[in-house]
């Protein structure tokens, strides 16, 4: 029989998705994770609660900027909202300050007063790790991603061919059955989610497009920063050096708020304030449309008037900014949000699942199974780092954040040394340990530290689940509610594993029954 | 609440789905449809989970329709394969 399309599709499917699997599934959990970006920033700053009108957030913070850098020449705003209890504000200081050129920033509570929050990353880390990685320059981190990205739409595609049974076994998950059950996984995990893990997947190399396909940019401008400064017009004027007061901002943010009607201010720009030339620039929340290059309205900084409304745009770019904005779900209300997350949860157990299938299929195949070659031992190894460790550590930057002395140096870069710590002895613990008993054991250790989180959350704060939920904080309690959640669902798992007992083979007389093909 | 509704359409699509598949029949049912019976489920299956799209996009606009409405038929897919496993490891 001749290699037919399945079977170089099979080839295919397992070579590419094992080749960079590992790194896919950190991609995975991480971007999972940053769909509640700001929820796990804001657990992760205890210190700061309660809402505040964006609006009056806004203006303390103009107040704040005032005083702070009135000469600067320009001044970024992030007022509170629905999702974010603090203002951030960012400006670039005047050519004459001391410290010269680097931005300045400050994060502001809703009246503009500066706060003082434990020094983290926060849920940031996890977004920015998703396609920055780290430890190393981001270019490189970004190409890597990009790779991966590619194979793992290969993985698909080839998947859907491979798994030929993925729509006969549409609601098969059988547990407890070896290698059948951990096919059902991957297989369910896949194609519950199809259109998400392809539209993820392929909107996520759109959103990185320009860094790999630099050539039409090459082709259409002098260089990237003429065509970025075409596609985003900063519509700022020079200095006149002549003083004139900045127009009172709320009926300027009033203004914009009408034009979109059940509209969201999003980030604020004030270009040479207290200048003849300044300008405003109010964009809409990102969180309003699908689309995620928001709207802008540009205001006269000293009367206050509506200069320019957003210029309608071409396809092309209507079409990038709705992909970018399908990827990253900043436009999900809760309800939806949670929804990416479920389907975020499923593509990091499809990938896992796939990742110790492909050891699962070559264990009965192995010559003699008491001592495996190499590779075979380096897959098993990483495989228990990745799946099972790597979870596991981001319970403990979760842990290292709130245990970690306030006045520490380097404070948010030492939570996230913990990730890695954690990752990296999970890894020993994996080369050290016979595999299964790894597998239990770094799980278990997972399933603690998921449980810790809460009760650390307890011992060290006032914001304690009981009091969270007696509150209706649902930032906070379901923070401590989904790591109780991974807790269980990873204890069981280790359980389930522990007491897992495989049938005795008996050997199956070669050439007997025809290889089970990947199905 | 058009969320919960379009979940329990695209749940009771699924379920349906699932009964016309002779496995499931088997598992569930514990005797095979006729195949008139089949027909009919499958095509219940799919008008149910094409109201769940109507509904979807209907209550939320197009573009946030569809997509709420993929996220509504992984949900149920999800819940009903637990369900079905949950069932069928007890028996």
């Amino acid at each position: 029989m001749k290699a037919g399309l399945r079977q170089s599709m099979a080839w295919l499917h397992t070579w590419t998705e094992l080749l960079l699997g590992w790194l896919l599934f950190a991609m995975f959990l991480t971007g999972t994770a940053a769909y509640f970006n700001d929820e796990i920033t804001r657990w992760m700053q205890p210190e700061i609660e309660g809402e505040a009108d964006p609006i009056d957030s806004a203006i303390g913070a103009a107040a704040y900027l005032r005083e702070k850098a009135p000469n600067s020449p320009s001044w970024f705003i992030t007022p509170t909202s629905e999702r974010q209890v603090v203002t951030n504000v960012f400006w670039r200081p005047a050519p004459s300050d001391e410290g010269g050129g680097r931005g300045r920033s400050a994060t502001l509570d809703g009246q503009g007063t500066e706060v003082e929050l434990r020094d983290t990353r926060g849920g940031n880390f996890l977004y920015r790790f998703h396609f920055d990685l780290h430890y190393m320059p981001v270019i490189w981190a970004r190409y890597l991603v990009g790779v991966a990205a590619m194979f793992m739409l290969i993985a698909i595609l080839s998947g859907v061919v491979t798994h030929k049974k993925i729509f006969a076994d549409f609601f098969m998950l059988r547990f407890g059955k070896g290698q059948r059950s951990w096919l059902d996984a991957h297989n369910v995990t896949a194609v519950m989610a199809l259109p998400f893990h392809l539209m993820i997947t392929y909107t996520g190399l759109v959103t990185l497009a320009t860094l790999y396909m630099p050539w039409a940019i090459a082709a259409n401008y002098a260089d990237s920063g003429t065509y970025f400064e075409a596609l985003f017009p900063q519509d700022a004027m020079e200095a006149t050096g002549v003083a004139a007061p900045l127009t009172p901002l709320r009926p300027v943010l009033e203004d914009a708020l009408s034009y979109w009607p059940d509209g969201h201010l999003g980030t604020a720009q004030v270009s040479n304030p207290g200048d003849t030339a300044a300008r405003i620039m109010v964009f809409r929340s990102p969180g309003d449309t699908v689309g995620t290059r928001a709207e802008r309205l540009v205001f006269d900084g000293v009367s206050g008037a509506l200069l320019s409304t957003p210029p309608a745009r071409g396809a092309a770019r209507e079409t990038e900014s709705v992909m970018v904005g399908l990827h990253a779900g900043r436009f999900a209300g809760p309800a939806l949000r949670w929804l990416y997350f479920l389907s975020g949860v499923g593509g990091t157990i499809m990938v896992g699942s796939g990742l110790v299938l492909w050891t699962v299929k070559r264990r009965q195949k192995l010559e003699d199974p008491d001592r495996p070659h190499f590779g075979f031992r380096l897959v098993e190894r990483l495989n228990v780092a990745t799946v099972a460790g790597l979870p596991a550590a981001v319970a403990g930057y979760f842990i290292a954040n709130w245990l970690l002395p306030l006045d520490l140096e380097a404070r948010a870069e030492w939570e996230i040394h913990c990730l890695f710590i954690l990752w990296g002895a999970s890894l020993v613990w994996a080369v050290g340990r016979p595999v299964k008993r790894a597998w239990v054991e770094v799980m278990a250790a997972g399933a603690c530290l998921y449980a810790a989180v809460p009760l650390v959350n307890a011992l060290t704060t006032s914001r304690h689940l009981l009091a969270s939920l007696t509150k209706g904080d649902w930032v906070f309690a379901g923070f401590d509610l989904s790591m109780l959640f991974f807790a269980v669902l990873i204890g069981l798992a280790a359980r389930r594993l522990a007491l897992h007992r495989p049938r005795e083979r008996t050997p199956r007389v070669r050439g007997a029954k025809p290889a089970e093909a990947l199905s | 609440m058009s969320h919960i509704v379009g979940t329990i359409l695209s749940l009771a699509g699924f379920i349906a789905l699932c009964l016309a598949m002779p496995r499931h029949q088997r598992d569930l049912l514990g005797r095979a449809l006729s195949e008139g019976g089949v027909c009919a489920l499958r095509l219940t299956g799919f008008c149910l989970l094409g109201l769940s799209f109507l509904q979807a996009t209907w209550s939320l606009g197009w573009a946030y329709g569809v997509i709420s409405w993929l996220g509504y038929m992984s949900l149920a897919a999800w819940i009903l394969i637990l369900l079905i496993s949950w069932r069928t490891q007890r028996a």
